[in-house]
């Protein structure tokens, strides 16, 4: 298993210091030289337990520990004695409502993040998870890279404020300015542009279709008949800014599935 | 008309009727009594003019009494009446009572009169006599109690309309209560109203039977929108299931093209089911009126909005777009799905506009217009609005979009219309008010 390791060599007690480590370590942090230090603990609370799986796995490739309740007793009681970095909660359980974790988790661990998903597309829903203080707000299906995005600018701003700085090669992100400069010369993106490049690195290593991209960007939106060629012209826009910035080129395409963004030539 | 006016009149109607009957017949009772009084005063009268006259051997009181009391006249009957000398026939000449007019010089008028005429003996020689009463007091008499019936009549008629206003509107007040709650009563997000209490029985009836239609309704409505949310729970959850396997699969290190391609495809295919899944979600939760909560929402202002959302599109497919801002017609309606319904329209004009064509909006206080440049449709223009209908070139479209958009403006009472302009090559889609109608709701 990917993401292993972690769960090996640190033991929770360790990870307050960790984190504090994490921050400070995170201006010089840089992609090349350094592994994730920090691992997130993340409760996925999904009564669907194949999807769980599914979201399990693809979060832990990522680095995450992710810990899996289906129920909302067993939720409920992990909420209560363990500490986690963030939440990511189905609301439609079988044997309770997942806004009411919500409320407990806002009032155990309010320092966490938390992320809700929901099969309904039911405005209320929506309005009361937010009003209820959860973060973010996905509804099924979902891509799985989206969910990996979401979480993690969750995080960034639960965690570090929006501070932290995202270095990726060449690359450097100032998140809170919305600043990009390659090889500390900024580059001028369009907000498009942006949104493109922080998703390609949160989701590095993946490969994102085309459809993900869409969806990140324009949401529901945009019909997925006339978003390919549209998604490809941005993208061709934003590597060339880049190239011509003296990036290498870490946008590589899989021909008729999508783009990888990656190090890795 | 009122039930209260309509009961009045009925009321109104009968005590008309009965003054109408009871005026007359009460004058002629009255005048009946009166004459029959009258008569009995004369008969009097002649009883003791005849006991006078009885004893009056020379006839100076025969000559006396009608120059004292004008209502009196003796007259001797001639002689040929021989027969009616005999002693004993007391009674000479029939009584006879009838009406009839005299002038009187008092007066200056002729009035109605009672005469008795009649025979009478004044020693041994037979007389006839008319004896006489004036009626002129006894008219007024009969007037005024007519009058005074009449005046009851009134008060009575007066009274009742009174109680119809006044008192019935206190007791119908649980029943126009009621009218009122069931009037503003929304399903979707009212409790049960509470009625008023009230001692009528007919009223607590309508209460308990509103209430219970009420509660039915509310089960009804729950459980269908229990149902389409499970349902589309149930749909989305797979959905989602397949969907991140493949995405999980698509992520596989050593996937060859040739499969990678193929999960692609099914990748697409999902999105795209699930997209339909949702649209056809949202347009039974308009059908179920779910988006309960309104507001006014400015057409030209959410229209303007989704241009400046949509300019990248627009931009992409090097489109001419043109746009006056205005306010159009201000409609109260849930701001979410006034968003779906002019993004909705928007979105089809961008798609359905060849690459560098043009799109224009024209906004007027009634009615917003757009328009898009395009060739004619490959269907019937009255289909147009139906679900799934779609453009064979453009196979990955739900073909819902415009079905949406459709059964928002009626949910909100407002007109959605299509036309093709030929001359200008042009699709032209009119959203305004329907003409003569209020918008539904609040």
């Amino acid at each position: 298993m990917m993401g292993s390791y972690a769960e090996r060599d640190y033991e929770p007690a360790n990870r307050v210091f960790l984190k504090a480590h994490a921050i400070r370590l995170s201006s010089e942090l840089s992609h090349t030289f350094t592994p994730l230090l920090l691992i997130m603990n993340l409760l996925l609370i999904e009564d669907e337990s194949t999807l769980g799986e599914s979201i399990r796995a693809y979060l832990e490739k990522e680095g995450y520990r992710v810990s899996l309740a289906s129920r909302f007793g067993q939720a409920s009681r992990l909420v209560n004695d363990t500490d986690y970095d963030c939440f990511l909660v189905d609301i439609g359980l079988p044997d309770g409502n997942g806004l009411d974790l919500v409320r407990t988790i806002k009032d155990q661990q309010p320092q966490a993040g938390i992320l809700v998903i929901s099969a309904r597309t039911g405005l209320d829903d929506k309005l009361t998870g937010l009003d209820l203080g959860a973060d973010d707000y996905l509804t099924k299906p979902f891509h799985l890279s989206e969910l990996n995005a979401r979480i993690r600018s969750v995080l960034r701003r639960r965690l570090f404020e929006g501070e932290r700085t995202v270095v990726f090669g060449e690359i450097t992100i100032q998140p809170q300015s919305q600043t990009v400069s390659v090889g500390g010369a900024v580059v001028e993106l369009t907000g498009r542009q942006y949104e493109l490049l922080l998703y390609f690195v949160a989701n590095k290593n993946r490969l994102l279709s085309k459809a993900a991209l869409a969806e990140h960007i324009w949401g529901n939106a945009m019909d997925l008949a006339d978003s390919h060629d549209f998604i490809y012209q941005h993208v061709k826009n934003l590597r060339k800014r880049l190239l011509s910035a003296g990036c290498p080129d870490y946008i590589k395409t899989r021909y008729g599935a999508g783009y990888t963004f990656t190090l890795t030539p | 008309m009122k039930l209260l006016t309509l009961t009045f009149r009925y009321y109104a109607g009968l005590a008309g009727l009965l003054w109408l009957l009871s005026v007359p017949v009460s004058f002629w009772q009255i005048r009946r009594l009166v004459i029959q009084d009258v008569d009995e005063t004369l008969l009097t009268r002649k009883a003791e003019i005849a006991r006078l006259l009885a004893t009056d051997a020379d006839h100076q009181l025969a000559g006396y009494l009608p120059r004292t009391d004008p209502n009196i006249r003796l007259e001797m009957m001639p002689v040929k009446d021989r027969k009616i000398q005999q002693p004993t026939d007391y009674q000479l000449v029939s009584d006879r009572l009838y009406d009839t007019i005299y002038f009187l010089p008092t007066e200056r008028e002729w009035e109605p009169h009672r005469e008795l005429a009649t025979g009478v003996r004044a020693g041994n020689r037979p007389y006839r006599l008319w004896v006489r009463q004036s009626l002129v007091e006894e008219e007024d008499f009969i007037l005024t109690i007519t009058g005074l019936q009449t005046g009851v009549f009134l008060l009575l008629l007066l009274g009742l309309g009174l109680i119809n206003r006044q008192l019935t509107r206190q007791l119908w007040l649980p029943f126009t209560n009621a009218l009122h709650g069931i009037r503003r009563f929304r399903l979707e997000t009212d409790p049960a109203p509470d009625w008023l209490p009230t001692q009528v029985n007919e009223f607590r009836k309508l209460q308990t039977d509103l209430t219970t239609l009420i509660r039915r309704n509310q089960q009804a409505y729950n459980s269908q929108k229990q149902f389409t949310e499970n349902a589309s729970h149930e749909l989305q959850t797979p959905l989602a299931v397949i969907a991140a396997e493949l995405e999980v699969l698509s992520q596989s290190e050593n996937l060859p093209d040739a499969d990678l391609a193929h999960v692609q495809r099914a990748t697409k295919a999902t999105a795209r089911l699930s997209q339909i899944n949702r649209a056809l979600l949202l347009l039974t939760q308009i059908e179920n009126r779910q988006f309960s909560n309104s507001q006014p929402v400015s057409i030209g202002a959410v229209l303007d909005r989704l241009l400046t959302a949509n300019a990248e599109f627009i931009s992409h497919k090097q489109l001419t777009l043109t746009h006056e801002p205005g306010l159009g017609p201000t409609v109260p309606m849930n701001p979410y799905l006034a968003e779906v319904l002019l993004g909705n329209l928007i979105r089809n004009a961008i798609r359905h506009t060849p690459t560098g064509g043009s799109i224009g909006c024209c906004i007027t206080p009634e009615s917003v217009e757009i328009t898009n440049t395009g060739e004619r449709l490959p269907f019937m223009p009255d289909t147009l609005f139906d679900r799934f209908v779609k453009n064979p070139a453009l196979p990955e479209a739900t073909g819902l979009g415009l079905a949406i958009a459709r059964q928002i403006a009626d949910r909100y009472g407002l007109s959605l219309t299509y036309g093709y302009d030929a001359d200008a090559g042009a699709h032209r889609f009119r959203l305004g008010r329907a003409a003569g109608q209020k918008p539904a709701d609040e």
